[in-house]
């Protein structure tokens, strides 16, 4: 917890050694400090790689499909898309907690995913993007000009399962999701690409020092990476689930939920948790914490696995399920256990790691 | 520096001469400083602190608190929520009792800041139109209860820090620029539309009498904590909201009648900042002012005329204010210090973890 790293800093660590270490403050000096390169190595090419692997892979598949169907003079809906939309959302839940580097760059994560949206913009920028684009063509390029509320999934989602919305937007609704779904091929493509290996921003990460732009030492790079599983988990838990199931039937609000109109927020918010875990287990995370404290390493891996299990058990529909009494016990325990896992991860683990989660530092004010 | 101006002999002689006939035994003194900050025991407090640390006044607040606000009396103190927090809760500085809590209007939520009129008899808070899309000055009536009794438009999304500058007539406002919605907490909603700037408003009329703003490229440039000095200079320092590969000037300055100059820190210190600023403080003489990045554990220290003096290093540091001796911060790990004479004095580490801001009681 204490980076020493100047003359003033060292005042203050030989100033209070004494009061640090009686008082309660986290402290991780007693343990070996944790092998910071090796866990952001092993982040990179074994968990953020092959995730933006497969989300190019099922966006690429999703455009692929329109465009057959399209050239057959079919409407951007039926089976097929369905089936290739989900691949699409499935694949984005698994990656959504990384939430830095090169998908922050250019708006790639609003455009891809623009939620929760509680002013509708979706809509509003949809009804209005004939005018918006004025004179120019509707094009995967021209629709990166625009609001990040049209070109996301959650823009696609509309054009697939509300033709009248889009009939009304003003352009063929193939051609509107074929410029969505190339827009976010590009993006994600880009996302991707910029993650290999030999890219500025893996080697930003792997070769912190004082001329690095984004990162001084190993230890602020895979804080990094390590505060992505925090944030994704506080998302999960503040957003995602409270503001939706609420606590109460009462208080459920379904239709807040993202991809509601697919069906598929019940899948994504089980891509989300499966990619919060795996993200955990498979970046080296897992294996530092333990190293550090076992058994906070244990209680993370056995929660996430409850959590899992528990939505899992949850029957019928997301819309039906938050609003059934049958069903609400279930949802209270994924609530609360998303809410430990957040508490654990920013507490117990970044503890072990020797890293701490500045109090003032992580998040706008 | 802390709001209105009231100078230690003006306080000795006002308290000499009977003004505000304390009942408790303690009253403000020069040095001490309001402060919130999370227990150990992860309650949410705020109150007054001495030059060294100790709790002279503490409550508990509902939830996290953020900015805070002193009347010229020194007779009460405001804490705000942090955002979007719906409540604020007013200090007896005098009896070191909570006086009152300040529920937000409905459709609004505080943002966190605000600043009291020249007389006291005015308390001006920013706040969040929410389904309106825009940032009011909510105006609230210390003599009745703190009754709102009206708002003003903050000419822009997200207002941030606000202060009554030295003329005791004109607000000055920083407007993020960031739109939020309290269904959706803490989410921007609008990065590719931000238009952040800086305002000039009458006090009385709520009238615009300037408006700056970055250039058009660095329109994701957050202006949120200003402070402004004796002779009415503003700075105005930022958290940049566009490529993180970037390294824009985060600092702002302005006055009146002028531009808004921008500067940057030499380039080392500048990725220090890690495009992120916490809070900004004049010196007592506004001949100096610190600002403070959270997200690099740096404080930095400048010329009012933008020249860059030095940095010092103190992790999670943010809260920042004018102390007689020079600046006075604290840290998210519990640290109080002063800069004096561009030297970093550790005065006390406990178990505290400091809030975004402090403000000194007299200045």
């Amino acid at each position: 917890m204490l980076l020493v790293r100047s003359l003033l800093a060292t005042g203050f660590a030989a100033t209070f050694a004494g009061t640090l270490l009686a008082s309660a403050a986290p402290s991780a000096r007693a343990e070996a400090t944790p092998d910071y390169a090796q866990v952001v190595d092993t982040a990179v090419s074994t968990s953020i790689r092959p995730g933006y692997s497969a989300v190019t892979e099922a966006f690429a598949e999703l455009e692929a499909t329109l465009a057959a169907r399209c050239a057959a003079g079919d409407a951007p809906d039926g089976p097929e898309m369905e089936r290739a939309f989900a691949d699409a959302v499935v694949a984005w839940g698994g990656v959504q907690h990384l939430r830095f580097g090169p998908v922050m760059e250019d708006d790639r994560f609003l455009s891809i995913f623009f939620w929760p949206d509680p002013r509708n913009f979706t809509s509003r920028h949809l009804s209005g993007l004939k005018a918006s684009l004025g004179d120019r063509p509707l094009s995967a390029e021209s629709l990166a000009q625009m609001s990040v509320a049209v070109q996301s999934l959650s823009a696609f989602e509309r054009v697939m399962t509300d033709p009248e919305q889009a009939s009304q937007i003003g352009f063929p609704r193939c051609d509107l999701a074929k410029a969505i779904a190339e827009n976010l091929n590009n993006k994600i493509a880009a996302t991707a690409a910029a993650w290999q290996e030999g890219a500025a921003y893996p080697l930003y990460l792997t070769e912190p020092g004082p001329e690095n732009p984004l990162y001084r030492d190993d230890r602020e790079a895979l804080s990094e990476l390590f505060k992505a599983l925090g944030s994704g988990l506080q998302f999960l838990h503040e957003r995602t689930l409270l503001p939706v199931v609420g606590d109460s039937v009462e208080d459920a609000r379904p239709r807040r939920a993202a991809f509601r109109r697919s069906g598929l927020t019940m899948p994504h918010l089980q891509a989300m948790v499966a990619g919060l875990e795996s993200y955990y287990l498979d970046s080296g995370i897992a294996d530092a914490v333990a190293a550090g404290n076992p058994e906070i390493d244990a209680r993370i891996r056995d929660r996430f696995q409850q959590l899992s299990n528990t939505l899992e058990a949850i029957e019928g529909s997301f819309a039906e399920s938050v609003v059934d009494p049958d069903q609400r016990n279930r949802w209270r325990y994924a609530m609360t256990l998303s809410e430990v896992l957040v508490r654990e991860v920013n507490g117990g683990a970044s503890a072990a790691l020797g890293l701490s989660r500045g109090f003032n530092a992580f998040d706008g004010d | 520096m802390a709001g209105p101006q009231l100078s230690r002999r003006l306080l000795l002689a006002l308290l000499a001469a009977g003004a505000f006939r304390p009942k408790a035994t303690w009253a403000a003194t020069p040095s001490d400083f309001l402060a919130a900050w999370q227990a150990a025991d992860g309650r949410y407090r705020a109150g007054v602190l001495s030059a060294a640390g100790e709790t002279l006044q503490a409550l508990d607040l509902p939830a996290r608190g953020h900015g805070m606000a002193w009347d010229a009396g020194g007779r009460r103190a405001v804490i705000f929520a942090r955002r979007p927090g719906r409540f604020a809760v007013v200090l007896d500085l005098q009896k070191g009792l909570r006086k009152r809590e300040i529920e937000a209007a409905g459709g609004r939520h505080f943002f966190g800041h605000g600043c009291f009129s020249a007389d006291g008899r005015r308390l001006y808070a920013t706040e969040n139109d929410y389904d309106g899309e825009r940032g009011v000055i909510g105006v609230y009536d210390t003599d009745d209860g703190f009754r709102r009794i009206g708002e003003l438009s903050s000419h822009g999304v997200g207002p941030h820090e606000i202060r009554l500058s030295a003329d005791g007539k004109t607000l000055v406002v920083a407007n993020g620029g960031i739109l939020t919605h309290p269904e959706a907490p803490r989410a921007k909603l609008n990065l590719t539309e931000m238009a952040p700037s800086v305002v000039f408003l009458e006090a009385g009329s709520g009238r615009l009498l300037q408006q700056v703003a970055p250039p058009a490229e660095l329109h994701r440039l957050s202006l949120r904590h200003l402070d402004v000095s004796r002779d009415g200079q503003v700075v105005v320092v930022a958290q940049w909201e566009g490529d993180p590969l970037a390294q824009p000037p985060l600092i702002g300055l302005t006055r009146l009648g002028r531009g808004l100059h921008l500067v940057s820190a030499p380039k080392a210190v500048q990725a220090g900042l890690r495009n992120y600023c916490g809070s900004v403080a004049f010196s007592n003489d506004g001949r100096r002012f610190a600002v403070t990045s959270p997200r690099g554990g740096l404080a930095t220290f400048w010329r009012n005329d933008g020249a860059f003096l030095g940095a010092a290093d103190l992790p999670d540091v943010c809260a920042v204010d004018a102390a007689d001796t020079g600046f006075r911060l604290t840290s998210g790990e519990g640290k109080l210090a002063e800069l004096r004479d561009g030297r970093l004095v550790p005065l006390d580490l406990s178990s505290r973890r400091f809030d975004n801001h402090l403000m000194s009681l007299t200045v």
